[in-house]
């Protein structure tokens, strides 16, 4: 398994530097944009409400940099199965001692650990940026609430793209995707949309949520409960692609 | 001859790298409590020892065969579940301890944590996942102290003194923290020096527990979960066993040094004292076959 660990830390060092400096550049620009922003806007807004709004604001564009740290990181763990998408090296591994349990187990744990990586640069960033004082929230929970995010939607890619190859999993993929929109969209068509109806209400609303006790305590609930819940969902993702890796290898084009 | 030297040249170009920048951040920022006013330098402390080891192989172009990185040997899950159940039971037996000798007025049952479940379960629950999160600080500091350090160690002396000497090396390594006041406060005698004296029983007995895990498997991973999960468990979870449901806290019969040494120290000496004694204990067996 080791072997395996260094065979994708061998091929993927480089495609690794570059999209985790990629993760970090665009969070790291962000946080200097709001410094400077910052300064000047705190000219123009001396009240404390707007001062606070200001904060809002910077918090939001802030988590739009952690997603998009996150986006890179996708984009690294999705290309590590692809690669190995022929025939001749599955039945190859197949062979070998460590077997498919091995190969498959090296894809999940290197996916595994790119992601905390991520999560180590993000608070990293935020960490820098406390320091500069361009951010006044700690976003620490909900950068690792989005690391379980990213890990859950590996658990469910990855058995995919294992049981039908990249080319047919990424397209089931698009399709519970596009489901999901059409759901979304029939919601907005036919449901309660009322709370959306005024955006300054409803962002007030969000606030005023964020800044109850009791709202607070049963989200940090369910997110504790969810972010557990994901890790035995990824070590069953892990087990069901072991049981349908040879079925897909059928389906690879070399 | 020649190999000792090498590795007394490696122990000492390690132990530089990694003290250096820790003693220099942790005297300049701190803010004398015991604490560091650096949010950064606080985050990075825990990443210098694994920075220090890459430099040293590098440098002493020693490679990186034997850094403890794979997975571990065939069988090694149980080791994994072990290094997160350990952390986790930790504070409950700790706040156990505390209650039944410490707390001076109310019981366990009055405490915050006993009181409102939802936050306790939550506090619980994004202790352990944070820390899970965040394990690449704790392979940080286990790559340099358990997976290097150690063993280098053990090619001048027995597996039990160099634990001992690594336990020790390393509390001194929280030398400029514990100086203002880290872990154990201020307000008892012969302060600092108490300080340095239980952090490093302490240390002793985790690096017994880490070293323990980082050779029974092979791997530096089931000791960075175990560490990490102590940083982050430990003390968000004591903490709500410290005060009533009201949030004030309970009255105590000690300080906080002997409130942490009364309370926390008894799980940590019991283990690290079997685990050091299964370690030998395998390694009489093997030198037996």
């Amino acid at each position: 398994m080791t072997g395996l660990l260094y065979k994708e830390l061998k091929l993927n060092s480089r495609k690794l530097i570059l999209n985790l400096l990629g993760a970090m550049i665009y969070p790291l620009l962000i946080i200097f944009v709001i410094k400077v922003c910052d300064a000047d806007a705190k000219k123009g807004f001396d009240d404390e409400i707007n001062q606070q709004m200001l904060t809002n604001v910077m918090s939001i564009i802030w988590l739009s940099a952690c997603c998009i740290a996150y986006f890179f990181t996708a984009v690294i763990q999705n290309g590590l199965i692809p690669q190995d998408e022929r025939k001749k090296w599955a039945y190859y591994v197949t062979s070998t001692p460590t077997g498919i349990k091995g190969f498959v187990g090296v894809k999940y744990l290197c996916s595994l650990f790119i992601g905390m990586v991520t999560v180590t640069i993000l608070i990293f960033i935020q960490s820098l940026a406390a320091d500069m004082d361009a951010l006044k929230v700690d976003a620490t929970t909900i950068i690792v609430g989005a690391f379980y995010m990213q890990i859950f939607m590996r658990a469910i890619e990855f058995p995919l793209i294992f049981r039908f190859s990249s080319k047919v999993g990424y397209m089931v993929k698009s399709c519970i995707v596009v489901f999901l929109c059409i759901v979304l969209f029939v919601y907005f068509l036919f449901g309660d949309t009322s709370m959306f109806a005024n955006m300054e209400t409803f962002w007030d609303n969000v606030f005023k949520k964020l800044n109850d006790p009791e709202f607070i305590k049963k989200e940090a609930f369910w997110l504790g409960v969810g972010a557990m819940a994901v890790l035995p969902l990824y070590y069953l993702s892990y087990r069901l692609s072991v049981r349908w890796y040879l079925k897909g290898v059928e389906n690879y084009a070399k | 001859m020649q190999n000792k030297k090498k590795t007394l040249l490696r122990i000492f170009i390690y132990l530089v790298l990694t003290y250096v920048p820790v003693y220099i951040l942790g005297f300049v920022f701190s803010d004398g409590k015991g604490s560091l006013t650096s949010r950064i330098a606080g985050f990075s402390l825990m990443l210098f020892p694994m920075i220090a080891v890459i430099i040293t192989r590098l440098v002493t172009k020693e490679g990186f065969r034997d850094a403890y990185l794979g997975f571990g040997k065939r069988g090694s899950g149980k080791y994994y579940i072990l290094a997160a159940l350990y952390p986790i039971a930790l504070p409950f037996v700790s706040a156990v301890i505390l209650h039944l000798f410490i707390v001076k007025n109310g019981s366990i049952s009055e405490s915050y944590f006993a009181n409102d479940s939802t936050m306790a379960a939550a506090n619980v629950f994004i202790s352990i996942t944070t820390g899970i999160a965040i394990f690449v600080n704790g392979v940080g500091e286990e790559l340099g102290w358990r997976a290097y350090l150690t063993p280098k160690l053990e090619e001048f002396m027995p597996t039990p003194l160099a634990v001992v000497v690594t336990g020790s090396i390393w509390a001194l390594w929280h030398g400029p923290l514990l100086a203002y006041g880290y872990d154990f406060g201020r307000d008892y005698d012969f302060f600092p020096y108490g300080g340095f004296i239980a952090m490093i029983v302490m240390c002793i007995f985790w690096s017994a527990i880490l070293t323990w895990l980082t050779k029974r498997t092979n791997s530096v991973y089931p000791a960075a979960l175990c560490h990490i999960l102590i940083d982050t468990v430990l003390t968000s979870v004591l903490s709500s066993f410290l005060v009533k449901a009201d949030e004030t806290p309970f009255e105590l019969k000690t300080n906080q040094f002997w409130m942490m040494i009364i309370s926390v120290f008894p799980m940590i000496i019991v283990c690290g004292s079997i685990c050091m004694v299964l370690a030998c204990r395998k390694k009489k067996e093997t030198a037996v076959k």
